[in-house]
C-alpha cells in the first residue's frame, strides 16, 4: 500500500491552494478543479452478460455497462465507464484501491480477464461553469452538444495533444477529466490559458 | 479532414485515430520458400489507387480497436466500415483517369 504521507499532487509545484476558492466568482466562465489521488483500476474481460460481468457485479456492487461510453454508478461515488468492447475502468473517489483490487482478483479467479490498479498513471481535473463546453470544445474535436454528449456518458479522446477520459458529470455543465500524471501540468496550463477569455476560476482541491 | 465511423464510438475526428495502411495483405504461409523479390514485394509493395482503396485504421485515442474503411482517395468518401478479419465488401471498383 502506498503511504499517503508520500503522495503529491502533480500540481502541487503551481501553488493552486493559494488561489482557491470554494466557488467560481461571479465574473467568471469556467472553473477548474484538481482532483488527485482518484482510484482507477482498469478491467480487461469478454463483454457481454457472461462470468466476467456477474464478477465485476459481485466485487464492485455496479452492474456491468455494454455500451462504448456508457456508465453506471454515481458521479461522486463509485463508477464503472465502458471504454471498449472488452475494457471498463471501476473508478472511485474515496476507497483505497487495495481492497477494491483483492476483491475483484478473488472474483475473477480463473477467467481469462484482469483488474490492474492504474490509480498512479492518472490525474483527474474538473471542469465547471456556463462556459465549460465551450473551453472544452477548443481542446478536443468531439461533439460535446447535450443532444450527442449528454451527462452520465464518457468518451476517450485528445485534450489538444494529450489522450484524455471524459466524462460528463452533470448538464451544469461539469465534466471530469482523467489525463496520464505526466500530462496533468500540461492538461492544467493549457484549460487555464485557453480559458483566459472567459475568466478561471480556481477550485479547492 | 476525415470523420471515421468508428464501429465501438460512432463518428469521430480522424485525428484520434492512427493510420494502418492496405488491408487484406496475407502474411506468405511459407515465407523461405518466397524469392526475395516475392518477399519484397509481400512487405513493401502497396496498391496506390487513385479510386476505391480498402485500408486499415485504429481507434488510437478512442476504443483502441482495429477496422478496415473502404475510402475513396479522390473524392475522401468514406464507403463502408467492416470489422477486422471479414471479407472485403462487395463495391464496384473506382478509378478515376
Amino acid at each position: 500500500m502506498v503511504e499517503d504521507f508520500l503522495r503529491q499532487s502533480p500540481l502541487s509545484h503551481l501553488g493552486l491552494a493559494t488561489h482557491a476558492r470554494a466557488e467560481i466568482a461571479a465574473d467568471d466562465g469556467v472553473a477548474l478543479a484538481e482532483r488527485p489521488f482518484r482510484t482507477v483500476i482498469t478491467l480487461r474481460g469478454p463483454g457481454g452478460e457472461g462470468a466476467f460481468a456477474s464478477a465485476v457485479e459481485q466485487a464492485s456492487g455496479l452492474k456491468l455497462p455494454q455500451e462504448v461510453g456508457a456508465i453506471t454508478g454515481e458521479a461522486e461515488g463509485r463508477q464503472l465507464l465502458c471504454l471498449g468492447p472488452d475494457e471498463w475502468w471501476l473508478c472511485d473517489g474515496n476507497s483505497d484501491a487495495e481492497s477494491l483490487l483483492v476483491a475483484l482478483e478473488d472474483e475473477l479467479a480463473g477467467q481469462f480477464a484482469s483488474a490492474v490498479d492504474t490509480s498512479d498513471n492518472w490525474f483527474a481535473l474538473e471542469i465547471s461553469g456556463p462556459q465549460a463546453t465551450d473551453l472544452l470544445a477548443k481542446a478536443c474535436p468531439l461533439d460535446l452538444h447535450p443532444r450527442s454528449f449528454p451527462a452520465g456518458r464518457c468518451a476517450r479522446s485528445l485534450l489538444s495533444k494529450a489522450p484524455m477520459t471524459l466524462q460528463k458529470l452533470d448538464e451544469s455543465p461539469r465534466f471530469r477529466i482523467h489525463v496520464r500524471r505526466s500530462f496533468a501540468d500540461y492538461a492544467w496550463r493549457w484549460l487555464s490559458d485557453a480559458g483566459r477569455e472567459y475568466g478561471v476560476s480556481v477550485l479547492s482541491a | 479532414m476525415l470523420l471515421i465511423d468508428c464501429p465501438h464510438c460512432g463518428p469521430r475526428s480522424e485525428t484520434e485515430f492512427s493510420y494502418g495502411g492496405e488491408a487484406h495483405i496475407a502474411r506468405p504461409l511459407d515465407p523461405a520458400a518466397l524469392s526475395d523479390a516475392e518477399w519484397a514485394d509481400y512487405v513493401f509493395l502497396r496498391d496506390n489507387p487513385k479510386g476505391l482503396i480498402r485500408e486499415r485504421w485504429m481507434h488510437a485515442h478512442g476504443c483502441r480497436r482495429w477496422f478496415n474503411v473502404a475510402r475513396d482517395t479522390v473524392t475522401y468518401e468514406i464507403l463502408t466500415v467492416y470489422p477486422m478479419g471479414a471479407e472485403p465488401p462487395d463495391l464496384p471498383e473506382r478509378r478515376y483517369p
